[in-house]
């Protein structure tokens, strides 16, 4: 993994979600707002695509901690910062560990696992941030939280195939190549 | 041994988990000062992104749209060319009734002190939204720096003319036309502006009836039935909230008040943070409260477009004695 990269493109990733990602965010009034969670989409490529573990969690939790630093309100108000770090990892450690059983070159494929990374991580967190907000969230708001959840992972696995073409172009800068085996022949 | 050596990824991920369990468990204590230090790093290029994302939208608000049918296109014209006409008489009056106010209010500022707005309007431009779409708020630049703090109310800035050409530079008039939210965090250039829509917003505010002399109401003050005139419309006072979508909510005014569709929300002119009256909403459906057959909740639209909204004013309260500086132009 490289980590000057990755960083650079967590960044641009972040700002792209708090500046134009409003353009691709829209109101259906029985759900709410609903736009796509593009460092979803970085987290889950890096998932697929890390040499080791330790790799693809350590950029979920900092895609994750970004985007809690980066939005201040959800259930309840005033959001904690952290239930999206964990989440993130959550959600990277379930994708890394099945990575081998998926044909990720598959356009649906992609769409599907967009989804699954989305759920993961965004229905802990709705649920952690009601749990830190008891006192204020009722049972009707947390349900319709977690259908908000769903629309906007429903929408974040539409965009997937969309944006993982463009993070595969830069892989190269991302992911390091594979070391070669001691011992190993050219 | 270097250190790189001696701490693996594994050691680095287990206290990046720790520090997020600890800093999710202090909650709002500990929230609103990390991501002060978060908003520096998105400052530098979210403001281009935000005009981006304003100016798409507020074009495509523009060109989209329900389609009008001939008749429907009839017919407005109609009405246009007879609101014109109107529109002519009542300007003319406007003119006689603007020089009879500027010749009382001559007569006033010369015999009495001035009296102005308690409030300094400091400019702001947004320049991040939410990365999350479960809230409703924004980033701006406008911090601690230029005297902005947590709580502050936050109004729409629009340049009023009706001039068609350029305008010379001091000739606009500006106008802090609704109040779009509130301070919830403040750092040192930046502050995080809550909408009123969003879920954790909540005012006190007031209900403005709007008399129409083609559809007459009656209130029930005390028993007394009442027909509402300009000389008799008292404002209703409610606690508005944000409904986390894209309106705010009032729950549970009499149904006496007879709060109609088209009826104004407005703030309170007695508030400590804002002491006058400007628009927050409109009232847009009046639906029976079904636990109590006495009251109605109203759904209010936000007079502000958020999608496209940019350039706003942070009011803050001036304490006894100062003056505010730069009110001259509102």
């Amino acid at each position: 993994m490289r980590w000057v990269p990755f960083a650079i493109l967590a960044y641009l990733v972040i700002v792209l979600q708090c500046s134009l990602g409003q353009m691709l965010t829209f109101e259906i009034s029985a759900i709410g707002s609903i736009g796509p969670d593009l460092a979803a989409v970085a987290a889950l490529f890096i998932a697929l695509h890390a040499r080791r573990a330790a790799d693809a969690l350590l950029a979920a939790w900092v895609l994750g901690f970004a985007l809690d630093l980066s939005s201040a309100s959800g259930p309840g108000g005033v959001t904690a910062v952290g239930p999206m770090a964990l989440a993130y990892v959550l959600a990277a450690g379930a994708v890394y560990k099945i990575r081998e059983a998926l044909f990720a070159e598959r356009v649906l494929t992609r769409a599907v696992i967009g989804v699954i990374f989305c759920l993961l991580a965004h229905l802990p967190w709705v649920t952690l941030q009601t749990i830190l907000a008891h006192n204020v969230m009722t049972w009707q708001a947390y349900g319709a939280r977690l259908l908000q959840a769903m629309a906007i992972s429903a929408y974040t696995g539409v965009v997937t195939p969309v944006f993982y073409p463009l993070l595969d172009r830069v892989r190269k800068w991302l992911l390091s190549v594979p070391a070669e085996r001691p011992g190993r022949r050219r | 041994m270097r250190i790189g050596q001696r701490i693996s990824k594994r050691t680095v991920l287990v206290v990046l988990l720790a520090v997020s369990m600890v800093t999710a468990l202090l909650g709002a204590r500990v929230a609103p000062r990390l991501r002060m230090v978060g908003q520096y790093v998105l400052l530098p290029l979210g403001e281009g992104g935000i005009y981006v994302s304003c100016a798409v939208k507020k074009h495509l608000k523009n060109v989209t749209g329900r389609a009008l049918s001939a008749d429907e296109i009839r017919r407005l014209e109609r009405e246009n060319l007879e609101l014109r006409g109107q529109q002519v008489v009542l300007e003319g009056e406007r003119e006689y009734w603007r020089r009879q106010v500027e010749v009382i209010q001559g007569i006033r500022q010369s015999y009495a002190p001035i009296r102005d707005l308690p409030c300094e309007l400091i400019p702001a431009r947004v320049v991040a939204a939410d990365a999350l779409p479960y809230g409703r708020t924004r980033l701006v630049n406008g911090g601690n720096a230029v005297g902005a703090e947590s709580g502050m109310k936050v109004t729409t800035r629009e340049l009023l003319t009706d001039r068609s050409k350029r305008l010379p530079p001091n000739l606009a008039a500006i106008s802090a036309t609704a109040l779009v939210g509130r301070l919830m965090e403040t750092g040192e250039f930046t502050a995080r502006l809550q909408l009123v829509t969003d879920s954790g917003y909540g005012t006190w505010a007031r209900i403005r009836r709007m008399l129409d002399p083609a559809h007459p109401r009656t209130v029930t003050i005390g028993g007394v039935v009442r027909r509402l005139s300009d000389a008799h419309n008292p404002l209703v006072d409610v606690w508005a909230q944000g409904d986390g979508h894209a309106a705010l909510t009032v729950a549970g005014v009499s149904a006496e008040e007879n709060v109609r569709p088209g009826d104004w929300l407005v703030t309170r002119d007695d508030d400590a943070l804002l002491p006058v009256q400007i628009r927050i909403g409109t009232v847009t459906e009046v639906r029976e409260n079904p636990r109590d057959p006495h009251t109605v909740n109203l759904l209010i639209a936000p007079h502000a477009d958020f999608a496209s909204l940019r350039e706003v004013y942070i009011v803050m309260r001036l304490g006894p004695g100062q003056q505010a500086p730069g009110n001259g132009g509102k």
